[in-house]
């Protein structure tokens, strides 16, 4: 099984908000920045299309020891030879974790979106590796967030890897991660950058210090600001 | 793999995040393409990771992919190192002596290479 790492940066990459960039462009310069994991997240696009663009995505991040997740499909994601699979709320109606767990098989990697404490929690005590938390912060396309609040608390109810997602930027993410996340997902803030690699470089060394200071302070959770 | 400095390059690099697509050349089962990211480039050779070991001497096909033409630059090469990576288990650093490319391609390369380099010594004296 691929290990997620604590203190991991992970990117979606969607063509649509990639600048004119295409997808293996981004990937390219955000691998070289340090990224730790990409998703592919394509939507209404042909399978044939999804399958041949997640191969050459699935190998170029191999190649460079990157974590492969494909979007809503365990079965393209299995045929592109991803690390794992990624499923939205509505993925699961279609795909559920069991049924995901069977086409991937115990190595691979599930994660799946949660959008409240109640879904989270029900999350908590499905078979999946990760568990997506967010929007944290407003975002273009969703204004309703669920704050920062409750990071600490959700933090405290499960050992699985926590990706907290939406709206976080340069601005935001040092907020976000002295409440005591561990793992941030990130869509605009890099795949919008105009120089890729830069913008997950300075990511990655909000993470490092995060986890310097957290190493630092231990279990007590949130250390001084 | 010997890795002595014999094998190692000394043309001056510059860091580079294109794309570069290889294949190895003249061995059974050699048409598969493969991946990876340019990590460095220099007017001798390239450096790229890779899940696979290649030999020394291995004849790779690449394709490199510039920001000065829409097409990729192809060219022939050999393997004059591949190491295993500390930090990334089963990923090798491949080095790759270009031994042919065509007057074209060549042209663009090192402009691709000069551009780059300029770029980087902007950056040194900026520090």
């Amino acid at each position: 099984m691929t290990k997620i790492k604590a203190y991991s940066l992970y990117l979606i990459i969607t063509g649509e908000y990639g600048n004119g960039r295409g997808t293996l462009e981004i990937a390219a310069a955000a691998i070289a920045g340090g990224t730790d994991i990409i998703q592919m997240r394509e939507k209404n696009r042909p399978r044939q299309e999804l399958i041949g663009s997640g191969r050459k995505l699935s190998k170029l991040c191999k190649n460079n020891g990157v974590i492969f997740i494909m979007n809503d499909d365990p079965r393209i994601a299995k045929e592109t030879d991803a690390d794992g699979v990624h499923l939205g709320q509505e993925d699961i109606e279609k795909h559920p974790v069991e049924e995901a767990r069977k086409i991937l098989g115990r190595g691979k990697i599930i994660g799946i979106s949660t959008h409240s404490i109640k879904t989270f929690r029900k999350a908590c005590a499905e078979d999946v590796d990760y568990i997506a938390y967010g929007p944290v912060f407003p975002t273009e396309i969703k204004e309703n967030c669920v704050g920062t609040e409750d990071v600490g608390r959700i933090m405290a109810m499960t050992k699985k890897p926590v990706f907290f997602i939406g709206g976080i930027n340069l601005a935001n993410v040092d907020t976000l991660l002295a409440k005591g996340a561990k793992n941030i997902s990130l869509i605009r803030a890099i795949t919008q950058a105009s120089d890729v690699r830069f913008a997950v470089k300075e990511f990655k060394k909000r993470l490092e210090k995060a986890e310097a200071v957290g190493q630092v302070f231990p279990r007590s959770g949130t250390p001084p600001v | 793999m010997d890795m002595n400095e014999s094998n190692r390059r000394y043309a001056k690099r510059v860091k580079y995040d294109f794309t570069v697509r290889f294949r190895s050349v003249g061995s059974p089962g050699s048409a598969a393409w493969n991946i990876s990211i340019l990590r460095d480039i220099s007017t001798a050779g390239v450096l790229f990771y890779s899940l696979d070991y290649y030999d020394c001497d291995m004849p790779l096909e690449l394709r490199i992919k510039s920001p000065f033409i829409s097409e990729e630059m192809i060219c022939f090469g050999n393997v004059m190192r591949c190491e295993q990576l500390k930090n990334k288990k089963g990923v090798f650093a491949v080095g790759v002596k270009i031994a042919e490319i065509s007057p074209e391609y060549r042209s663009v390369y090192n402009k691709t290479v000069a551009y780059f380099l300029d770029k980087s010594n902007d950056q040194d004296k900026s520090l």
